[in-house]
């Protein structure tokens, strides 16, 4: 099943009839209900083994597959997305660490629609991982196991999901290894070992199941093990390599629905005698959305392909995605909602008040699974690596070749390959000086190219003048990675680009360009005419989904 | 009493989970989507409306700017209370103020003081903020009526008004004298020609009852229209002056709140085993928050005191004030919920009050205009402006810069609906380069925004007549929006140099102030060097530590 | 390879490293104290990762100081990498 049958299967989200209804999701979110009746149709469709690897017996072949069906329902309801792919995320753990058997047996039960849910944060230790309290004792007796006690908190599906991949403590002294990743079938624990956390009202997504597991004494078996005893931060960290990258399907879907609602609320209302969307400012804010969606998407296919292509290099690749996708997704939701004016918060007047939902749910994205500074600090981390890389022009061509070649095969990806960090920096920007030279394209994006290429070099240079710091990352540094991503977003569209001719109109190219400088270099003045140009032009492109 | 500190200490201690009258009473209400009915009856003890009447009509409304500073102390609480209990019945009130006979005042008057609520009722969903295509109709009737015929649609307090301010169309012709407004008493409606339409319901001031009317063959006394028939929109367009510039500007309480929780939340936060106060990235959000919010208060207050000192300039700084602080706060507070993470997401416990504040900011934000609509108000004068008063027009008087200094009465008659070409706020950077001996960090921002001006005069005087327009351009739009950033910078240059207060006259926050604004003219990127950041976190966690509120006045707040 | 440090070599090379890192004298810093101890976190060690690769022209996993906590534990891992390699090389 691709991303287009499963929207066909799902029907007309308009039509109030539909399982899958924006107006049914909006009911269930004044409700803060969980959208159980959605979740039962995804499953039906078979969504769930798409989150299986296919060796271990499910149909996740291709990660921008993953994404583009994460997206599809992520365009229909973030709430729902969020509470069905958690799955992905509960079970991700077992994929990248577990054996083949352990692998088979959670293949088994989330293909037969089993929710999983991933314990990682708890109460008052917000992103700090080496802060979890929870602990795993070794079981008295021959067959050996765990006892798990302590509380993971603001976990979605918590209450839900039938599995938890549950990072825990089993060195009381904690440090990086001493925590380990176990999985928890709450079917085989004893009444009474556990208890589950009342859910917590949340700001958006307010249907979804976030809520928390207090472990009291759960006995679990040696085989709930993940990996290696100790091995659970290491496990946890390449796991959120995955996830942060497929977490940018939910951005790009909350994207087409912004722009679906201020392209169809410009084109139908009337003011000042003619429709919005006559209006230049209007025209530009839509054509410098699309800009900002196309340059998310760049970054996405090209983060998604370097799981199969460049595992090596995710460490980056996927915190630059998640550091950057959700942010630039947050400002072309807020600048849609301008477009929309008063119907862009009302609940209930204008298409069952999906806008509204839409930019309370989409805040979450860049909130879980590491927030921007999370991501960003990793990054700053990598400085040294980045700076060197860039300088020497290193990087994997071959891989850079698979994963930016849209006509190439994506090997299965190998989760053995993931690092904790990238030693050759990200090949994507520093093969950039080569993708520019041999981009195929008009004087005005060859000069955009040249321009980016310039910025990047003035990037890498104050990234190689920041000492090192331990401790107290400067500010300044956060501004740095920030930048960085820019550069990586700009290389992923030249990267794109040079590998695919005839990809797309070159109108995109020099509109994604454009978006990036202006934020790259925002001591420049430039003339924005272009994203009028693109708004024309994705319009003669049929639509401007 | 009837001072800001007397409503902050009736009001008490926010954080307080068991104060009646705090945050976590604030946030219940939102959750039952009602008004926070302890905060109404404190305000009806304390007779806000009062607030709203000038003081010939017995209230104490005496200065704009003092008017937005007793407000502070409710919006720091709860913008639903700010809306719907405050700011609306005084947006109603302006357009009496300035068009009604003396008789319509004091029934206004009478009905406010006696704690009252009056409707201001302006909005039609199909025209948005495009008042001139209101389609609400008042037409003749039986001698001595109007037949009022239409709906009004998402108006504040619409069903628990007595009383309402209505724009109406009076005549069918296209153009700016086809409307009046209406002061109505309900209980002079016959029963059954006027009904209430259902509540509209929204993501953020969810206890503000937004309402609808629907008006039938609705007769009104002839008698009821402020001013002379035809005059509506022109009234309207003086009383935004008033409206757009205090509003805004009584927000600056949500964002102290905001800034207020951050700080809250971090320094009881462990996280990598030290607090999150501690980390610099975050340490540089909190300064940055906090530069933000004095340039808000800055402009705000200078505009407020324009109205009195510069009533024929104001038409320009109302509207740039209101696009500028409005965007100013949502980013602000954006920028916060970052710092608070994941807490920031959840609708309990101790920090759920920020969560409320940015969803009733995201709606205010977009309120009776958006910020398009204000440059756009602001941009058919620029090429006179450019003419006439840049960059050589004489200064604006000191008392303009200075809180404490005594105010003429508000000149209701003298707002004009458009400036003559007159602005002399702009002239702030330019004068303080004349000056000897300022400060040199000072002198090079007052430099990028004096050249800033010139490059605006330059690009004004190219404007052609159809750039001016519903067809502007975003690179005409941006004209005014760039204006707004140097008279901001000029608003806060005037502070600092008439400032008394030992802080405020210190160079450390006009320089982060004016850098900040550096990045909305896109000659910087805004962001605080670490040594400027700390001094102003240093100053933001002593008023914090203190019970200081942080804007310009820093009076005591308790909690 | 004659001119491999030595464990000593090593022990006070990453002294020095990890004293930079703290902004803080080198003899304040005892290389049999935990890392952690100090201050320096999970994250730190890819940084330091970086580091000991192109000292010494070696790859690592980058959780060798995850392993080998105390800079006495990492310098004598460190050296039985170099022997290995300067034996392999004949």
């Amino acid at each position: 099943m691709d991303a287009l049958d499963l929207d066909r299967e799902l029907g007309d989200p308009a039509d109030p009839a539909a399982v899958f209804s924006y107006a049914r999701c909006a009911e269930l979110d004044r409700a803060e209900e969980f959208p159980a009746d959605i979740c039962r149709e995804l499953d039906r469709l078979g969504l769930p083994a798409h989150y299986v690897p296919a060796e271990a017996g499910g149909a996740l072949r291709s990660y921008p597959e993953l994404i583009e069906l994460i997206r599809t329902v992520s365009r229909r309801d973030l709430t729902v997305a969020v509470a069905h792919a958690k799955t992905f995320l509960g079970s991700v753990c077992v994929w990248v660490g577990g054996d083949r058997a352990q692998a088979e047996r959670l293949a088994a039960k989330v293909v037969s629609g089993v929710p999983a849910s991933w314990g990682l944060t708890e109460r008052g230790h917000g992103s700090d991982l080496l802060a979890g309290e929870v602990g795993a004792t070794p079981a008295a007796g021959p067959r050996g196991g765990y006892v798990l006690t302590g509380e993971k908190w603001l976990i979605n599906n918590a209450t839900r999901g039938g599995l938890l991949s549950v990072l825990a403590r089993t060195d009381p002294q904690g440090g990086p290894r001493g925590f380990s990743v176990l999985l928890v079938d709450k079917g085989e624990l004893p009444e009474g070992s556990y208890r589950l956390l009342p859910k917590v009202p949340t700001h958006g997504i307010r249907g979804a199941d976030i809520s928390g597991i207090a472990f009291l004494g759960a006995p679990l078996p040696a085989g709930a093990l993940v990996g290696r005893p100790g091995g659970g931060l290491e496990l946890v960290l390449k796991s959120l390599q995955l996830t942060r990258t497929v977490c940018a399907g939910l951005s790009l879907g909350a994207a087409d629905q912004a722009l679906r609602q201020a392209e169809e609320f410009t084109a139908r209302r009337v003011l000042y005698g003619g429709p919005l969307v006559r209006m230049p400012h209007v025209r530009r804010t839509l054509g410098e959305s699309y800009a900002a969606r196309f340059v998310a998407e760049a970054v996405t296919l090209a983060a998604a392909r370097a799981v199969h292509a460049l595992p090596e290099e995710m460490s980056v690749v996927s915190a630059v995605t998640k550091a950057f996708v959700p942010a630039r997704i947050d400002e072309l939701i807020f600048a849609c909602g301008e477009l929309l004016g008063t119907r862009a918060f009302l609940t209930e007047v204008h298409d069952h008040g999906i806008f509204q939902k839409l930019s309370r749910d989409h805040r979450v994205v860049s909130i879980f699974d590491g927030n921007a500074a999370v991501n960003e600090n990793v990054i700053v981390d990598h400085f040294p690596a980045l700076v060197r890389g860039y300088r020497e022009g290193a990087a994997d061509r071959d891989g850079l070749g698979r994963a930016l070649d849209l006509s190439r095969p994506l090997d299965a990806p190998d989760p053995a390959r993931l690092t904790l960090r990238s030693r050759l920096g990200c090949g994507l920007v520093q093969d950039l000086r080569a993708a520019v030279a041999r981009l195929p394209a008009g004087p005005a994006v060859t000069a955009l190219a040249a321009e980016l290429l310039e910025a990047c070099d003035e990037v890498h240079d104050e990234m190689s003048r920041l000492a090192p710091s331990v401790r107290d990352v400067p500010a300044r540094a956060f501004a740095l990675a920030q930048r960085y991503e820019l550069c990586f977003a700009g290389a992923a569209a030249v990267g794109l680009w040079a590998a695919n001719p005839g990809w797309r109109d070159e109108i995109w190219l020099e509109s994604g360009l454009s978006y990036v400088l202006a934020r790259l270099r925002p001591g420049t003045r430039r003339r924005g005419e272009v994203f009028d140009r693109l708004y024309e032009a994705a319009g003669r492109d049929g639509g401007h989904e | 009493m009837s001072d800001v500190g007397t409503l902050e200490r009736m009001f008490g201690d926010p954080w307080d989970p068991a104060n009646p009258l705090g945050h976590a009473a604030a946030v219940a209400a939102d959750e039952r989507e009602e008004m926070f009915g302890e905060g109404e009856r404190l305000l009806d003890r304390f007779v806000l409306n009062a607030e709203f009447v000038p003081v010939e009509y017995g209230g104490r409304l005496t200065g704009l700017d003092r008017l937005v500073r007793m407000m502070r102390p409710v919006w720091r609480r709860d913008p639903c209370l700010g809306l719907g209990y405050g700011a609306s019945s005084f947006i109603a009130s302006v357009n009496v103020w300035t068009a009604g006979s003396d008789e319509q005042r004091r029934a206004f008057a009478r009905m406010m003081l006696a704690n009252r609520k009056i409707a201001s009722v302006y909005h039609e969903l199909a025209h948005g903020n495009d008042f001139a295509r209101a389609e609400f109709a008042a037409t003749p009737g039986p001698p001595g009526t109007l037949l009022l015929n239409g709906r009004k649609e998402v108006v504040t307090n619409a069903k628990r008004a007595d009383s309402l301010v209505v724009f109406a169309r009076t005549s069918p012709e296209e153009g700016s004298r086809s409307h009046s407004q209406l002061f109505v008493h309900k209980e002079d409606l016959p029963p059954g020609r006027m009904t209430d339409l259902p509540r509209f319901r929204s993501m953020g001031m969810r206890g503000v009852q937004l309402g609808g009317l629907l008006f039938e063959d609705c007769p009104a006394p002839a008698d009821a229209v402020l001013g002379a028939p035809g005059r509506g929109m022109e009234t309207a367009l003086r009383s935004f002056q008033l409206t757009r510039t205090a509003l805004p500007s009584m927000m600056v309480g949500v964002l102290d709140t905001g800034l207020r929780t951050a700080i809250r939340f971090t320094s009881g936060r462990a996280l990598y085993g030290r607090t999150a106060a501690d980390i610099p990235q975050v340490r540089a959000t909190l300064a940055e928050a906090f530069a933000d919010l004095l340039v808000c208060d800055a402009f705000g207050t200078v505009a407020a005191r324009a109205v009195h000192l510069l009533p024929g300039e104001t038409s320009v700084y109302a509207s740039l004030v209101k696009y500028m602080v409005s965007k100013l706060l949502i980013e602000a507070m954006d920028r916060l919920s970052l710092v608070l993470g994941a807490q920031f997401y959840i609708r309990e416990g101790e920090h759920a009050v920020f969560q409320k504040l940015l969803r009733d900011l995201a709606v205010i934000g977009f309120g009776h205009a958006a910020r398009v609509a204000c440059l756009a108000t602001v941009l058919p004068q620029v090429p006179q402006l450019a003419r006439r008063s840049w960059p050589a027009a004489a200064e604006p008087p000191a008392d303009l810069f200075r809180p404490d200094a005594e105010l003429p009465p508000l000149p209701f008659d003298a707002l004009t609906a458009a400036a003559s070409g007159r602005e002399s706020l702009s002239t702030g950077p330019g004068a303080l380069l004349d000056e000897h001996g300022a400060d040199p960090d000072v002198r090079r921002l007052a430099e990028v925004f004096a050249r800033e001006l010139a490059a605006l005069r330059d690009e004004a005087l190219a404007l052609r007549p159809r750039d001016l327009g519903v067809a502007a351009t975003p690179e005409a739009l941006a004209v005014p929006a760039r204006l707004a950033a140097v008279l901001a910078a000029s608003a806060c240059l005037g502070v600092w140099r008439h400032a008394g207060d030992p802080f405020l006259k210190d160079p450390a926050w006009v320089v982060a102030a004016l850098t900040r604004l550096t990045a909305r003219i896109g000659t910087g990127d805004g962001r605080l060097p670490a040594p400027l950041a700390e001094r102003l976190l240093s100053e933001t966690l002593t008023r914090y530590a203190d019970g200081r509120a942080f804007d310009l006045a820093g009076g005591p707040i308790p909690g | 390879m004659s001119n491999a440090p030595s464990t000593e070599d090593l022990r006070i090379w990453l002294i020095q490293r990890v004293a930079s890192y703290l902004e803080k004298d080198p003899s304040d810093i005892s290389p049999s104290v935990s890392l952690t101890q100090y201050g320096l976190d999970s994250v730190y060690a890819f940084v330091m990762c970086g580091d000991i690769e192109d000292h010494l022209d070696l790859r690592l996993e980058p959780t060798v100081a995850w392993d080998y906590r105390t800079i006495d534990a990492l310098a004598d891992h460190l050296t039985t990498l170099v022997d290995r390699r300067a034996g392999g090389a004949g």
